[in-house]
């Protein structure tokens, strides 16, 4: 995060992560195409000729003036393919919060949990707590019929009840925007709450 | 809070960065944090899209970094310069030891040779900028309490986001 006082900025970096074709992509597709034209800066997208993210999607949500400050939202999303795991890193480098994206389809499970780990880990080397970094879950193709119960979801991925979690089929536009405004919301909390600790 | 880096400030750096501009004729000249945030910008109404090359010069940074550790078994470098030619002029991407990023870019008329030791000048002094090396929330003067005027803009802002998409 930097926070401009002499531009009245905030500039937020948040992540979609998650596993391969989970619809992190899809999120910021949503997004996108959700928010006012004179909100959003162009969708950038850096993919492989299979239509599959090679490096990151990066959007940026400028929401204008409130309460005397104009918060900047740096959306990026990571390559799920497991090969691209410095990639990811890379991406994650900096961020603020993080959007897991968490596939509902009982074969995915192992890809959730692998990915799960691997984020954990890449905090961790990237010197972050992940147990106190803002991560919201969101269990995406809730529309499948053979979905993975969430309560089954939650134990796979060691999810208490203190992470926040979401519904969602990013497809159909459900649960995207709920899923930014929480983690938007769980890490501007942060700010004030830690800002003793940043002097 | 951890730092990097002494005996450079902020107001120095914009100075240094609105003469170079002006020296160059650049386009644009910008300094981004290792997040890809724009920290400063030169000229303010320049016509480019400056939030996504800040993505993709910091990105590629990152990204030569990585290639140079894996090629040169283990080791990290100090500070990187990378040319990029393109039809209508030059990018030059430079990397400072404490993850700040200077990008130039350039017209095609400007004089390259010049913008790269000016380049690697102000990459040198931007190294100097006491800025948190570690993830840290990036304040440039002080920090936000309780009831400044910050902390409500930002209580403003969390009230008011389940609106700006409905």
């Amino acid at each position: 995060m930097f926070i401009n006082r002499r531009r009245g900025e905030i500039n937020l970096k948040l992540v979609y992560y998650g596993p391969p074709l989970s619809g992190k992509t899809t999120n910021l597709e949503r997004i996108h195409a959700m928010a006012p034209p004179d909100m959003r800066g162009q969708l950038v997208s850096l993919k492989t000729h299979e239509d599959r993210t090679l490096f990151f999607d990066f959007m940026q949500l400028e929401l204008g003036t409130i309460g005397g400050l104009r918060p900047k939202f740096n959306l990026y999303t990571v390559p799920g393919q497991v090969m691209y795991s410095v990639t990811r890193k890379i991406v994650l480098q900096g961020a603020d919060g993080v959007a897991f994206v968490a596939d509902s389809s009982p074969d995915r499970m192992e890809a959730n949990k692998e990915s799960w780990e691997q984020l954990h880990q890449h905090l961790q080397e990237l010197r972050v707590d992940p147990d106190t970094f803002p991560i919201v879950v969101q269990f995406n193709k809730r529309d499948l019929p053979d979905a993975v119960s969430i309560p089954d979801m939650k134990s796979m991925l060691g999810i208490d009840g203190t992470r926040p979690c979401l519904e969602a089929i990013a497809i159909q536009n459900k649960g995207v925007k709920e899923t930014l405004h929480t983690l938007v919301t769980t890490v501007l909390r942060q700010v004030v709450a830690r800002s003793g600790t940043a002097r | 809070m951890h730092t990097t880096g002494s005996g450079y400030s902020f107001e120095e750096m914009e100075r240094d960065l609105d003469e170079m501009q002006r020296s160059l004729d650049a386009r644009s000249v910008f300094v981004a944090d290792d997040a890809g945030q724009i920290i400063s910008l030169r000229p303010n109404d320049v016509d480019l899209d400056v939030p996504v090359l800040g993505a993709l010069a910091v990105a590629n940074l990152a990204a030569t970094r990585q290639i140079v550790y894996l090629v040169d078994d283990g080791e990290q470098p100090q500070s990187q310069l990378l040319i990029i030619e393109t039809p209508s002029g030059s990018v030059l991407l430079c990397g400072a030891d404490n993850m700040l990023s200077l990008v130039v870019i350039l017209r095609p008329e400007s004089p390259l040779g010049l913008a790269r030791l000016m380049a690697q000048e102000m990459t040198a002094r931007i190294s100097k900028l006491p800025f948190p090396a570690e993830r840290d929330y990036r304040i440039d003067e002080g920090g936000i309490d309780e009831g400044d005027e910050w902390s409500e803009g930002i209580q403003d802002i969390v009230d008011q986001l389940g609106d700006i998409f409905s």
